[in-house]
Formats: C-alpha cells, sequence, structure tokens
C-alpha cells in the first residue's frame, strides 16, 4: 500500500466536514501529543484518536498499515528511554545496564505519545483525496508553489512505483536476483533497478519541465481559477477554532506549574 | 549570485521529492534490526539530486523528508525539522563541487577521493542532525544519540557509495545533455547565457 491508495471512499459525519477542517484536526491531536508527557493522557489521546478513525470509517487495512510502523518505532523508543535515560529508583540490573522508574515511564509516555500520532496520520491521508489536501494546505494560505510543488510530488509518486515494478520485473526477466541471496548481491539488485529509474525519470522531467511552464504556473501576474475550493460550513469552524482553542489551552496550562506537574 | 527560479526548478523539486519519497521505502527491505536499516537508498538520491541541480535538488530532499515520512507515520512536525539536515547533507557534499567547480561525473580518483570524503563527511553531519532532531521531539533521550549516530551514518554512508557513485559516473553525461542540468549552485548557467537564451 502506498501513499497514493490510502484514500478510500466512503461516507460519514467525519467524511463530509471540509478538507481544512479535516486536516487541523488530525494536526492539532500530534501537535498536543508533543505537548502531553504522562502516560494516561497519552492514552486518552490514543482513545480519542481510535474514535476519530471510527468516525471517518477509515479501513482496517489501511489502520493496520499504519500501525505496522510501530513495530519498528515501539522498539527503538523503549529501548532509547529505558537503556539511556536514568531517573529515579533502579528497577532491574542486566549488567552495566539500569533499567530505572523515570525511564520506564518516560518509554511509556513516548510509545504511547507515538501511538498516537502515528494513528492520526490515516485521518489525514486516508480520509480525503489528494487534490482535497492541498486545497485545504492553500486555503490554510500555503504558497500556491509550494501547494503545486506537494500536489506535482503525490502525483508523480505513483508513476515512479510503476516504473520501479516495471523496472524489477524487467530485470528478474534477465535473472537479476533482487529479493534472496546475500547482502551484497541485494546491493547490485538495487543498484540495477535505481539506476533505470534515474534514467527515466530525468528524461520524464524535461517534459514536465515544459508542461509546467505551458499552463502558466511561473507566470508573474497570474489570473488563477481553482476548480473547487473549500468551504468551510459553521460546523467545520466550530470544530476548527475548537482545535486550536484546545491546542492554545494545552500549550497554556503546560506553561503553569500544575501544568508542568500534571502533564508531563 | 546568479538565481533562476522557474518551471525547470519546479519539476526538479518534484521530482526529487517524489523519489526521495518513493525510495525512502525502499529502506524498509534492509533492515537488519527494527529501526536499523543497513542502506538508506534515499541519501543517494538527495546527494545526487544536489549535485546535478544545486540547490533545488537539495529541497526536493526536504519535501521529500516530510512526504516520505509522514506516509511511514511520522509526525509532520518531525519531517518539517528533519527535512534540513536531509537538505544539509546533499549540500555539504555537492557544495565544493560547485565552488571549486570540479567535474560531477567523478573522473579520475582524486574527484572520487573528494566524494568519498565529503559523504563521509555530510552523511555523518546528517547522522548526527538527525539524531539530534529525534531528541528535540523526544522520540529517544540525549544520551542515546551516540549509540544512534553509527547506524544511520553506516546506512547512508554505504548508500551514497553504492548508488552515489554510479548514478554520477553513468547518468552526469546523460543528464548534462538536457536542458536541465545545473552550472551554478541556484541556476543553470552565467547571467550573460540565461540573457543570451
Amino acid at each position: 500500500m502506498t501513499i497514493a491508495s490510502f484514500y478510500v471512499p466512503r461516507d460519514s459525519r467525519y467524511r463530509r466536514l471540509s478538507a481544512p477542517t479535516k486536516l487541523m484536526i488530525p494536526l492539532a491531536v500530534m501537535t498536543a501529543a508533543f505537548l502531553i508527557g504522562q502516560p494516561m493522557l497519552n492514552l486518552a489521546l490514543v482513545g480519542l484518536v481510535a474514535v476519530l478513525l471510527w468516525l471517518a470509517a477509515i479501513p482496517r487495512s489501511v489502520v493496520r498499515t499504519f500501525a505496522s510502523v510501530l513495530r519498528t518505532l515501539i522498539p527503538v523508543i523503549t529501548i532509547g528511554w529505558t537503556i539511556f535515560f536514568r531517573s529515579g529508583e533502579v528497577l532491574l540490573s542486566i549488567g552495566p545496564v539500569d533499567i530505572t522508574s523515570g525511564g520506564l515511564y518516560r518509554a511509556i509516555a513516548t510509545d504511547l505519545r507515538f501511538t498516537a500520532i502515528v494513528l492520526a496520520v490515516p485521518l489525514i491521508l486516508a480520509a480525503m483525496p489528494q487534490q482535497d489536501l492541498v486545497a485545504a494546505l492553500r486555503w490554510l494560505h500555503l504558497p500556491y508553489v509550494i501547494c503545486f510543488i506537494i500536489a506535482l510530488s503525490l502525483r508523480t509518486i505513483p508513476t515512479l512505483e510503476r516504473d520501479v515494478t516495471l523496472i524489477r520485473d524487467a530485470q528478474r526477466s534477465r535473472g537479476v536476483e533482487l529479493d534472496r541471496g546475500g547482502i551484497r548481491v541485494r546491493l547490485r539488485g538495487l543498484a540495477s533497478v535505481v539506476l533505470p529509474l534515474m534514467t527515466v525519470s530525468i528524461g520524464r522531467l524535461e517534459v514536465m519541465s515544459r508542461v509546467i511552464e505551458s499552463r502558466g504556473v511561473t507566470a508573474r501576474r497570474p489570473c488563477r481559477t481553482f476548480y473547487r475550493r473549500p468551504r468551510p460550513s459553521r460546523l467545520d469552524w466550530m470544530l476548527m477554532l475548537g482545535s486550536i482553542a484546545a491546542l492554545l489551552g494545552i500549550f497554556a496550562f503546560s506553561l503553569t506549574a500544575a501544568g508542568r506537574q500534571l502533564l508531563s | 549570485m546568479r538565481f533562476e527560479f522557474g518551471a525547470r526548478q519546479i519539476a526538479i523539486i518534484a521530482l526529487s521529492t517524489a523519489l526521495y519519497a518513493v525510495l525512502n521505502w525502499f529502506s524498509a527491505a534492509f533492515q537488519v534490526v527494527p529501526g536499523a536499516s543497513l542502506i538508506f537508498p534515499a541519501t543517494a538520491i538527495a546527494i545526487v539530486m544536489t549535485m546535478w541541480f544545486g540547490f533545488w535538488g537539495a529541497l526536493g530532499a526536504y519535501f521529500g523528508t516530510i512526504i516520505g515520512n509522514f506516509a511511514w507515520g511520522t509526525a509532520l512536525q518531525v519531517g518539517i525539522t528533519g527535512g534540513v539536515h536531509d537538505m544539509i547533507e546533499g549540500m555539504i557534499v555537492a557544495a565544493p563541487f560547485f565552488i571549486w567547480a570540479l567535474r560531477r561525473d567523478l573522473p579520475n580518483v582524486s574527484t572520487l577521493a573528494i566524494y568519498v570524503v565529503l559523504a563521509a563527511i555530510g552523511t555523518g553531519a546528517n547522522a548526527l542532525l538527525g539524531n539530534l532532531n529525534y531528541v528535540l521531539w523526544g522520540v529517544y533521550p540525549l544520551d542515546a544519540v551516540v549509540a544512534g549516530i553509527w547506524p544511520w551514518w553506516l546506512a547512508d554512508f554505504v548508500a551514497a557509495l553504492v548508488l552515489g557513485i554510479p548514478l554520477l559516473r553513468f547518468l552526469t553525461p546523460f543528464v548534462q545533455r538536457t536542458g536541465l542540468y545545473h552550472q551554478h549552485f541556484f541556476a543553470r548557467a552565467g547571467y550573460e547565457q540565461l540573457e543570451a537564451a
């Protein structure tokens, strides 16, 4: 599954929200996760994300794809915090390694924090098509050129993936071993895919630049019109402003003594 | 300073971004233990695109980090700051080639040696800054940086050698024949040539 295939059209109340709202809610959750270092609150955030995923009718297969990232991330975080962070009483000693209560606490909090963050990503990528994502970025006044670059990149990724599949099949048909063998064989196999991929891509680059020029993207005085602009409803405004207010509230609270004690 | 930003540069940034994002996913095939990959192929793209297209290729690495990492479930915030060191990595390797007008197809031992040394420095800087970025966002504590640098540096350096060298040697003449090759860090040609064009 790739970035191009995350979006699955479904109907739900969450999906009917405007694109900027569907962008801002997960971003607010991700930012809030960074402000909160308390395991129970991070767990609550994971619960909130789970509810949002259910409301957004995100397919389980998509959620599972993102959750698989945690198989790599959680061991790294857990090892990093439990082994390298020493604070509080020693719970376990294995040779030179001391596992402390502070390190374990931090590991659990960070694991839950990144669980919330990772699971919030499909709320953006799977709840709206790429066009809506770019339209939302434009609505948030991101410069047009940057929006265009992001849109063009997102459109190019599936093309490159098709190229990779074609090249791999072509190389396999020539007897090049790509999936088996030792590390040297696999590295050679990687080079035999990347070199043709780059050759094809560079060839395409000239055509792309001519198309961009002919469409007047870089025109000095552009007179742009948009096929579809996001039109947030009253509910959208309430949710967006509510997200921002909640985030500012958490941030302000985290600066106070009580907040530091409760949130970290 | 010569500066050019138009359709070609936009296309270069977009393609570099897409290539970086796609090759970012390749590293999963070379994971030896969770979180540590033997090679990170996207590094070669960052370096090679910066060598060919200057700053605009490096900018592709920046956007590629954000998009590629985000699609892998990394927070947008981590990618926004993380893209900077991926951009710096390519620039450390490419900048001396632009400043000293060295041949970028690495035709002799001296240019090859310069490339290898710069790749070691660039990937090392990236590994250090990348780990510090993770510390900044709380992925792991500061004390873990020393342990985290080595696998990161190794994965990037292997990619810079195994993929970067053949790409530069075999494809630089091909890229030079196109109208995209950048003679200068921010522009394809000097003012005189640009005006003549």
